[in-house]
């Protein structure tokens, strides 16, 4: 509710006449910009039409696109699982590579591996993705011409999720898994290394912390094996990494803006870029509402997942 | 070596390598522990008491480091044994209870499974099922009320006395040769104090196994230790039988400790408290560690004494007692 009334304002505070550029720019007829007014509830005071806004999307209405004319939903549907799939394949190659790298170098602190990780995470911090992406792009695709710098490729033939790897999957089609996974690198692997250096890090620091908590010594003294033993350490290390997993999700999801431009990945941040230079408040606001409503979503999975694994959490 | 000696230790050395210097937290402690007996270690807060304990299952993380010693475990040298030998030790032979219950038990697991995992831990054959069976056996034994549910809950739904006896459930799981108990009763209100102590004397009668206990309760040494053996400043100054100490304390850091705080034997007018302070563990005095704070020191303190049997079964290290 918050994040609508928010969205709103600040997309409709912008000093631009948004219904002539929909009816067609300057040279746009009289009538055809009121038709646009009409539509869009332009001539009432700004109040009534946040509240025809929020009555709306209550009811599933989320108002066409003046610029791709279709209803938004309609457009989210088509952009947003380019968007969550590029996210999650991000996100798993994040967790993949970020905990086993942070546990090892907690485990092996102070070593040259330690300080590799450290070094990791603050170019993954500090180089920007724009620079990264076309540097992967440079070497993968002009240099050495080993996979495609733009685009999904081809749709699977069957789409069941709009996710063209798992689709692919279901349909049992390893040609166009292929191409799926292909596109997918680059775009993925440059999304993943900007928040790989901070889970390491998130994840060695609070491995140190469990080590050196009185439980772990006391585990030791008890003369478990080291399975039982780094049980104990990783299951009292995720909490912390459910956490920041769940915190850099979102991020994924907004920061996949960057790249889906310069990668022309056809997901929902292109979708907004295009939108905001068009001044298509619904688009804007949907796209926005729908990434707002998914961090949400996470942030209750990631509760959920502490009632699980912490028993001080549950009621 | 003693028939019924079952823990040697022998000029056990502990350093910690810290920028400010190396502190010399256990430097060349010698002692044993016989079968079945409560041995006593007592001793000033940072006299190395505790990592003493811990030295003995190589329990030391950096920078601390054991430089030298024997620790001889039924005649095994347990500083020499591969990690993999020392893990079935820890646990199964020799068991720790720790000084805080609150900070010992993984919060994320419940009170049996803690006892569980031990026993599962030591033996290959024995299935999860029998072993919280066993589990909750033991928290009978240690005189938990309602041991089935009481198993089931999570540390932070228990009392810190209760999860004092799970935790010494642990250490008993495995019915251990040796329980080395490390100022088991300070986090816990009196009343548990006594009961808590009460429990591992039991125990003992119970698995005839040998008990280590460090404290720096007096009054908890003449209530249940059999031996006790007084630690300063990394060594051991003084070992006696409990009631020969109590009457007859040779080393003055001893009669020092005695005199500080009411003792039930003697009539004493009133307490008096040890000049000084503990030493500077980086910078140790020349000699005798206990000469500045010392009443009785004259010339031959500024050499190290050695630990000499002085009567049957009493030690002291101490120049009053050479000759």
């Amino acid at each position: 509710m918050g994040v609508i009334v928010l969205t709103f304002v600040v997309s409709h505070v912008i000093p631009a006449d948004p219904a002539r550029l929909w009816a067609g720019g300057v040279k746009a007829r009289p009538e055809v910009i009121e038709l646009m007014r009409e539509k869009y509830h332009l001539n009432l005071p700004i109040h009534e039409q946040l509240a025809l806004y929020i009555r709306d999307v209550f009811m599933g209405n989320w108002r066409d696109s003046p610029m791709t004319r279709r209803p938004v939903l309609v457009d989210l549907a088509e952009y947003f699982p380019a968007t969550a799939e590029l996210a999650i394949v991000a996100g798993l190659i994040q967790v993949a590579l970020g905990v086993p790298l942070g546990l090892l170098a907690a485990l092996k602190r102070d070593t040259l591996l330690d300080h590799l990780v450290r070094v990791l995470a603050l170019i993954g911090v500090s180089a920007p993705a724009f620079w990264l992406a076309i540097t992967l792009q440079w070497v993968f695709y002009y240099s050495l011409g080993l996979l495609p710098a733009t685009g999904r490729g081809i749709p699977p033939p069957q789409t069941y999720t709009g996710l063209y790897v798992l689709d692919s999957l279901l349909a049992g089609n390893w040609n166009a898994l292929t191409i799926s996974l292909r596109h997918m690198a680059l775009p993925s692997l440059t999304l993943a290394f900007t928040g790989l250096g901070v889970i390491a890090r998130v994840v060695r620091n609070t491995t140190l912390d469990v080590l050196s908590s009185e439980f772990m010594d006391f585990a030791e003294a008890r003369g478990l094996n080291s399975f039982k033993f780094y049980r104990h350490l990783i299951k009292n290390s995720s909490i912390p990494i459910i956490t920041i997993a769940g915190l850099q999700f979102g991020m994924l999801l907004s920061g996949a803006i960057v790249i889906e431009t310069v990668f022309s990945w056809p997901g929902i941040g292109l979708y907004t870029v295009s939108a905001i230079n068009s001044l298509d408040y619904p688009a804007i606001m949907g796209s926005t509402l729908l990434i707002s409503l998914v961090f949400i979503a996470v942030n209750f999975a990631v509760d959920i997942a502490y009632a699980i694994i912490d028993p001080r959490v549950r009621l | 070596m003693h028939s019924s000696t079952l823990l040697e230790v022998k000029d056990l050395r502990v350093y910690f390598y810290t920028y400010a210097g190396v502190v010399k937290a256990v430097d060349g402690v010698s002692l044993s522990v016989h079968r079945g007996e409560i041995l006593c270690i007592v001793g000033e807060t940072g006299c190395g008491k505790s990592v003493m304990s811990r030295a003995l299952t190589r329990m030391v993380k950096p920078p601390g480091r054991i430089v030298s010693g024997e620790v001889l475990f039924e005649g095994v040298d347990l500083l020499k044994l591969p990690e993999k030998e020392l893990r079935k030790i820890r646990g199964r032979e020799i068991s720790y209870v720790y000084q805080d219950p609150g900070n010992a038990l993984d919060p994320l697991y419940t009170a049996g499974f803690h006892v569980a995992e031990t026993i599962l831990a030591h033996s290959s054959s024995a299935k999860f099922n029998e072993a919280w069976g066993k589990a909750v056996g033991i928290f009978r034994e240690v005189l938990i009320p309602d041991p089935e549910a009481k198993a089931k809950s999570y540390p932070h739904e228990l009392s810190g006395g209760m999860k004092q006896r799970v935790v010494i459930a642990t250490a008993v799981a495995n019915t251990p040769k040796l329980i080395i108990a490390d100022e088991p009763t300070t986090a816990l209100d009196v009343t548990i104090q006594a009961q808590v102590m009460e429990l591992i004397r039991g125990l003992r009668d119970k698995y005839s196994s040998s008990v280590m206990l460090i404290t720096h309760n007096l009054g908890v040494v003449a209530e249940v230790c059999d031996r006790v053996a007084v630690m300063y400043a990394g060594k051991v100054v003084e070992e006696a039988f409990v009631e020969e100490l109590f009457t007859n304390p040779l080393h003055p850091y001893t009669q020092g400790l005695l005199e500080a705080v009411p003792n039930p034997l003697k009539k004493i007018e009133r307490l008096r408290s040890i000049h000084g302070s503990v030493p500077n563990m980086i910078d140790l005095p020349e000699g005798c560690r206990f000469s500045p704070r010392c009443p009785h020191a004259f010339q031959f303190c500024n050499k190290e004494p050695e630990l000499v049997e002085r009567s049957k079964g009493h030690l002291v290290s101490c120049w009053l007692y050479r000759r």
